[in-house]
């Protein structure tokens, strides 16, 4: 995996691993590969794995059984929430760097929609 | 967390030249660290006082042990096998290794070699650089201790063998020992550092975390580095 | 820690190694020598004796020669200065093993020669050496002499490599203290106490062999060897408590 050396690595990890799970490559209840696993295929430092799972495991998307390793959560409703919050710090982006560009909010939901009716035609030709 | 290694106040000078002068450091379990600073400024010199191959003025503990002899039981150095003539096969260097160092793991050194892809009939002579460096990482990472210094394992290596040698550390390094690598081309092993260390001026001018230093000063941490250079960026 | 056992076996794996080369370039000098002389059709029941002895005394000199070097590259290779031990416990094991090897080296080549010997003086029925053999009672004292001898030789051996050690290390801390000019005028005058030193020292050899020579010759009080001896004993102790003291404190290996 390629890393933008000026974020935090735990930080592109864990927005690696929610993106896995949201994708279901890892669905819910799965267990996740070993820590060291996890460091040799992303070749990172395995503290740093250790960082990004305890930080997720706070968070309550991975639960850690004793002695068994790490589990993808199978609170649905978590999920959703965790879903969401990435949903909506995407949509922040586009937000603000559309703001930027002197757009009202309705402008921006209109282009908005212009756009998927475009790509929606595009896909269907 | 306990230290690994404690240096106080060290100082070290040849031919009436100061190369050291008052370095501090600690390093805590656990971690893997990035020895950082141009040529000649002195990081191999700082691997050699440590390990006692040279010496120096001031305290060097390394596992709560502080007399060379018995330092050198806690530290294992990518040390470069010029003892060897070079018609020495590879074997015979690992035998020796066994024999001398009571922590050599065989097992762990055929699981490295294997991995790494090393001949043991081959003699020291016919090995490429890329591969002495593999076999020099799989000696060193085959002993069992608190403490291990990689001194510049990527010059002159191709990239695929470079990959090699940083799976391979990251798969070997027992949970608790503490890795040193120093290297004068940070980018390479930024994923991998869980702090860097910085020579410069004849002492350790950066000791800190590299997630806080992305954190902190959003820089990448070669960006971060050369910045030391220009006085651009204050550290504190 | 790596033990004693350890430690042998590690720093005399090469010593034997080049040992056995060592006899085995002189097997072949000897062989070649043999078949020059079955060419050249002089080959007699003696011949075999003349080759094996004319040929010892070189790869003799040449095993302490190159046991030296080995010798001297423990103290610089990190290879060896890595090793868990303490200083002393290296320098010790250093000479040791390198003595060893040189008595094996020594063993197999008396065994040759006498073999040699004892054939050329077989198959000449024994008749002209044994006007030769000495008196019963003369026996016990070549025994004795004999002792003397080897034990004289063995301590030479270890003289001549621990005042190479001295020299070795007293430049090699001597050169990482001064600055870059003067080390050159502090070589030059260690160079000369040095020379002056194995001066002295080939004197006290020679000295020796004139004793035991004489003592040999003259039946009298050959215990006098054993006051050079023990001087030499003396000799070797102050200078490896010198060299082991420039170990831990100055020489320091080469870089990578």
């Amino acid at each position: 995996m390629k890393f933008d050396d000026k974020v935090p690595i735990y930080y592109q990890i864990k927005q690696h691993l929610y993106h896995e799970i949201l994708a279901a490559t890892l669905k819910p209840g799965d267990k996740l590969p070993a820590v060291r696993q996890l460091a040799v295929d992303l070749t990172v430092n395995v503290n740093t794995i250790q960082r990004a799972l305890s930080e997720m495991i706070t968070e309550g998307v991975i639960e850690s059984r004793r002695g068994k390793g790490n589990f993808v959560t199978q609170d649905t409703a978590r999920l959703a929430q965790l879903k969401e919050q990435l949903v909506m710090a995407q949509l922040a982006l586009v937000y603000a760097q559309l703001h930027a560009l002197n757009l009202s909010d309705d402008e921006i939901i209109e282009s908005l929609k212009r756009y998927i009716e475009q790509k929606g035609a595009a896909q269907n030709d | 967390m306990t230290d690994v290694l404690t240096i106080e106040n060290l100082s070290y000078k040849r031919n009436q030249k100061l190369i050291l002068a008052n370095v501090d450091l600690t390093l805590a379990a656990g971690k893997i660290v990035g020895l950082l600073g141009e040529n000649g400024a002195g990081k191999t010199t700082l691997m050699r006082l440590i390990t006692g191959s040279a010496q120096g003025n001031g305290t060097i503990t390394v596992s709560g042990t502080t007399t060379p002899a018995q330092r050198k039981s806690h530290v294992s150095f990518s040390e470069q096998l010029h003892g060897f003539s070079k018609s020495t096969k590879l074997a015979r260097v690992v035998s020796f290794y066994q024999l001398v160092y009571p922590d050599f793991d065989l097992k762990r050194y055929q699981d490295l070699a294997a991995f790494l892809q090393i001949n043991d009939d081959l003699k020291l002579s016919a090995l490429s650089k890329g591969m002495r460096e593999k076999f020099i990482i799989a000696l060193t990472l085959a002993r069992q201790v608190e403490l291990y210094l990689l001194d510049e394992p990527f010059s002159g290596i191709d990239s695929m063998s470079r990959k090699k040698i940083i799976s391979s550390i990251i798969q070997w390094t027992p949970e608790n020992a503490t890795l040193l690598i120093s290297d004068h081309y940070v980018t390479e092993i930024a994923s991998v550092l869980d702090e860097i260390v910085v020579v410069k001026d004849q002492t350790i001018a950066v000791h800190r975390g590299a997630d806080e230093i992305r954190n902190q000063t959003g820089l990448e941490i070669e960006d971060y580095y050369e910045s030391l250079y220009e006085g651009g960026v204050q550290h504190d | 820690m790596t033990s004693f056992g350890s430690l042998f076996k590690a720093m005399s794996r090469d010593k034997f190694r080049q040992m056995n080369q060592l006899l085995a370039l002189e097997l072949i000098a000897t062989v070649v020598t043999l078949i020059w002389v079955a060419i050249k059709g002089e080959f007699s029941s003696s011949t075999l004796m003349f080759a094996t002895m004319g040929w010892a005394p070189l790869p003799s000199v040449v095993g302490v020669i190159i046991l030296a070097f080995g010798i001297e590259k423990t103290y610089t290779a990190d290879s060896f200065r890595l090793m868990p031990v303490e200083e002393t416990k290296l320098y010790s094991t250093n000479l040791l093993t390198s003595l060893v090897n040189l008595v094996y080296f020594t063993i197999i080549q008396a065994v040759v020669c006498s073999i040699a010997v004892s054939i050329a003086f077989f198959s000449d029925g024994g008749a002209s050496m044994m006007g030769n053999m000495p008196p019963a009672r003369a026996m016990t004292d070549f025994v004795g002499m004999l002792i003397a001898v080897v034990v004289l030789y063995l301590i030479l051996n270890l003289l001549i490599w621990s005042t190479i050690s001295f020299v070795h290390l007293i430049t090699r801390a001597a050169s990482s203290f001064l600055p870059k000019m003067r080390q050159q005028v502090v070589n030059i005058v260690i160079y000369v106490v040095v020379i002056f030193l194995t001066l002295r020292l080939s004197g006290f050899i020679i000295h020796g062999v004139a004793w035991v020579s004489r003592v040999a010759f003259s039946n009298n009080d050959w215990s006098q060897i054993w006051v050079s001896i023990v001087a030499m004993a003396v000799v070797i102790l102050i200078e490896g408590a010198i060299n082991v003291i420039c170990l831990k404190k100055w020489v320091e290996t080469d870089a990578n």
